[in-house]
């Protein structure tokens, strides 16, 4: 234990003098700080808006008056352009004017048999109308004309073009916010893992490649230097880790408007509760610790740094098919069988679990079986890692196979 | 105290890397483990030390397997290494808190070895930015941070220059001086000579020589004759039945048949008005014992 914690110490304050870790966490609490304020820009932006509204001018051609009213109607949908009728002769001098100016657009209506065909020209496909709302917009009108011609009633035309009313209730735990944070902490969960996980590998390989190994080795027991490695890289994972979720919630009180709106929905952290927030952390850390174990035994079987992503590459393929298992269970909420595998397989709990606590979509059962496994498959892994790790350490020269290493008698 | 060595034998995949080797030390001393590259001296090291599992045989110190755990010996492998980008000072402290020694103990120890080997001054230095001499000498100190009583110093004299081999020959010194028991492998024949009472001579895994170091010397004879002269006398030393082992500018080295033919040869020399400014017989060098010997068994 005391050769454990004395790996641990060294490798965490060596980690945390190392200028990449220092640069990256100043970079990556800029983000954060960053993000917190991206609400507040956009708040900003659509204050501009407001402000310069009906900048924007639309020409407006229905030489025919085939849709009686559509200007006007147009004019009350779109409150921030102004509809000007349009000169025929001048069509191509404002095509050349669009082609200029993004904020220029023009609706022509013109028809055969009575039949309009509306025309919509704009610079790009970004300009904010859009055919389908010009339809919309448009469509009824032309409806409510033809109905008023053939001699059909007001109260009749009002029935025919009224929308139903429709309410939806949501009877499940997922709400908008509760689902992108969800989607958020899969993706982190996934990087911490990945990024911590590749740290502990990195720093084995240093330590073969630079031949310290073999100092190492005689000093402690491989096992001692595994496991005081992998704790010493989680720490500064989780310490990282939490001081980037710490100034993010910080952001999120001081910066972040009360008010705010995203989809139509309050940006909520209330999915965050302490249990969630407790299980969540006990994911990463199982998560991290199996991910780990398999990454020290890749740093331990290279000789040299340039090799250690190629050796790496059967671990990356397991972690990066687990995460997008996670990924797309969570996002089609498929259910059955696919999000049992997802939650009970120990390579895709760690990423799938945290998505489905914060959107509370996940059974105690569920949660306590895919507990007790991935801490089965920490011990197997584990067991197997520092067998392979101590095989491997001072292993020079050809790679070996992984049931070459397994074999040799330690 | 003692250390014993019995029949330890290793084999990777299909190659047998070591094959029954045994060796003993029972008083304080440098004990010679020579061979060629690939011998098995590392691979010797390390079984000994329970660094690697052997598939036979047994290495004991004071009755008790030698383990990490049983014993806090001092290794320095052959191939250098440190923390790079780690100061010189916290890593040796690392070393010797592995060794399960005190923060302040393993300063303490650390500055003092600093001080004696001349390195006191790069205790703060980032370790990359130390010369490879010293950074050797820093691997030393980590091999020594702990006191241990049985030493094992694979290569020690490997790429260092003439001033720090002195400071690490009165180093080894020193440590017999007080009581220590020291395993050194070594390619360096003129050092295992100076240092080692005691040797054993491996070549393909096999013990090849063994013993003490002066018994062995004495039991091949004064087989050697060094002459030096103002002329060359090859030509006479092979009429007199000599080899010629080596020729140097104003230095020559031959193989005795017996005292006869060095007699015949002094005569020959001196009745052809050479007279020889050097004559002196003498023991073959562990050198040539090794060549003979790894030689023979190839």
């Amino acid at each position: 234990m005391k050769q454990i914690l004395t790996v641990f110490r060294f490798t965490f304050r060596e980690a945390v003098k190392k200028k990449a870790f220092i640069i990256s966490t100043v970079i990556i609490m800029a983000i954060v700080l960053i993000m917190c304020f991206i609400p507040r820009i956009m708040e900003a932006v659509k204050g501009d808006n407001k402000a310069n509204e009906t900048n924007k001018t639309c020409y407006f051609f229905d030489e025919d008056q085939l849709i009686p009213g559509a200007k006007e109607a147009l004019s009350l949908k779109y409150t921030d352009t102004k509809f000007v009728d349009g000169d025929p002769l001048q069509e191509n001098t404002y095509r050349e004017e669009i082609k200029k100016d993004a904020d220029f657009s023009m609706i022509t209506i013109s028809g055969v048999d009575g039949t309009p065909n509306i025309q919509l020209t704009a610079k790009n496909f970004m300009s904010s109308i859009t055919p389908g709302d010009v339809a919309d917009v448009l469509s009824p009108i032309f409806a409510q004309n033809v109905m008023k011609d053939q001699g059909v009633s007001d109260e009749m035309i009002a029935v025919s073009q009224s929308l139903l009313p429709t309410t939806a209730e949501l009877v499940g735990s997922m709400d908008l916010s509760g689902y992108l944070l969800g989607i958020l902490l899969l993706i982190l969960m996934f990087f911490a893992i990945y990024y911590y996980g590749y740290g502990v590998s990195m720093s084995v390989a240093n330590e073969k490649a630079s031949r310290v190994m073999e100092t190492l080795i005689v000093s402690a027991k491989p096992a001692h230097v595994l496991i005081g490695k992998c704790l010493a890289m989680g720490a500064l994972g989780l310490a990282q880790m939490s001081s980037f979720l710490l100034l993010g919630a910080i952001g999120y009180q001081l910066l972040v408007p009360k008010d705010f709106l995203m989809g139509g929905m309050p940006l909520s952290l209330s999915a965050f509760t302490l249990s969630s927030a407790v299980l969540v952390l006990v994911y990463f850390i199982f998560g991290y610790s199996l991910y780990a174990l398999m990454n020290a035994v890749c740093g331990a079987v290279v000789d040299k740094i340039e090799d250690l992503n190629s050796a790496m590459m059967p671990v990356m393929f397991i972690s990066m098919a687990s995460f997008y298992v996670g990924y797309f269970t969570a996002l089609s909420d498929v259910g059955g069988l696919m999000t049992k595998i997802a939650i009970y397989v120990p390579f895709c709990s760690p990423f799938v679990v945290p998505f489905k606590l914060l959107n509370g979509d996940i059974s105690g059962l569920d949660l306590a079986i895919s507990i007790a496994l991935l801490i089965v498959a920490i011990v197997v892994v584990g067991w197997i890692s520092i067998r392979l790790y101590t095989a491997s350490v001072l292993h020079y020269g050809k790679r070996m196979k992984l049931k070459e290493l397994y074999k040799i008698k330690n | 105290m003692e250390l014993i060595v019995e029949n330890m034998s290793k084999t990777f995949q299909t190659k047998k890397a070591v094959d029954c080797i045994g060796f003993e030390m029972n008083k304080p001393g440098v004990f010679g483990l020579i061979g060629t590259n690939g011998a098995g001296k590392t691979t010797t090291i390390r079984m000994m030390l329970g660094i690697i599992g052997k598939d036979e045989g047994s290495a004991t110190w004071n009755g008790k397997n030698i383990s990490r755990e049983t014993l806090n010996f001092g290794y320095m492998p052959e191939e250098r290494g440190i923390y790079t980008k780690s100061k010189v000072i916290d890593q040796l402290i690392y070393f010797g808190m592995l060794r399960g020694m005190k923060h302040s103990d393993a300063k303490q120890s650390a500055l003092k070895l600093m001080e004696r080997l001349g390195v006191l001054e790069y205790k703060d230095m980032i370790a990359e930015k130390v010369s490879k001499g010293n950074q050797q000498k820093i691997q030393l100190i980590a091999t020594l941070i702990h006191n241990p009583d049985l030493i094992i110093l694979d290569e020690p004299f490997s790429g260092l220059d003439p001033v720090n081999t002195e400071i690490l020959s009165k180093m080894i010194g020193d440590l017999v001086s007080e009581g220590k028991y020291i395993v050194m492998s070594s390619h360096q024949m003129s050092t295992v000579e100076e240092f080692c009472e005691d040797l054993i001579m491996l070549h393909n895994g096999k013990t090849i020589l063994q013993g003490n170091l002066m018994k062995i010397k004495a039991g091949y004879g004064h087989t050697n004759l060094v002459v030096r002269t103002a002329k060359d006398v090859s030509a006479i030393a092979e009429k007199c039945g000599l080899q010629v082992l080596a020729k140097h500018a104003d230095e020559s080295e031959f193989k005795m048949s017996g005292e006869q033919s060095a007699e015949s040869f002094l005569k020959a020399m001196v009745d052809g008005g050479i007279f020889p400014i050097k004559y002196e017989i003498r023991e073959p060098s562990l050198h040539e014992i090794f060549l003979e010997k790894a030689g023979a068994s190839v």
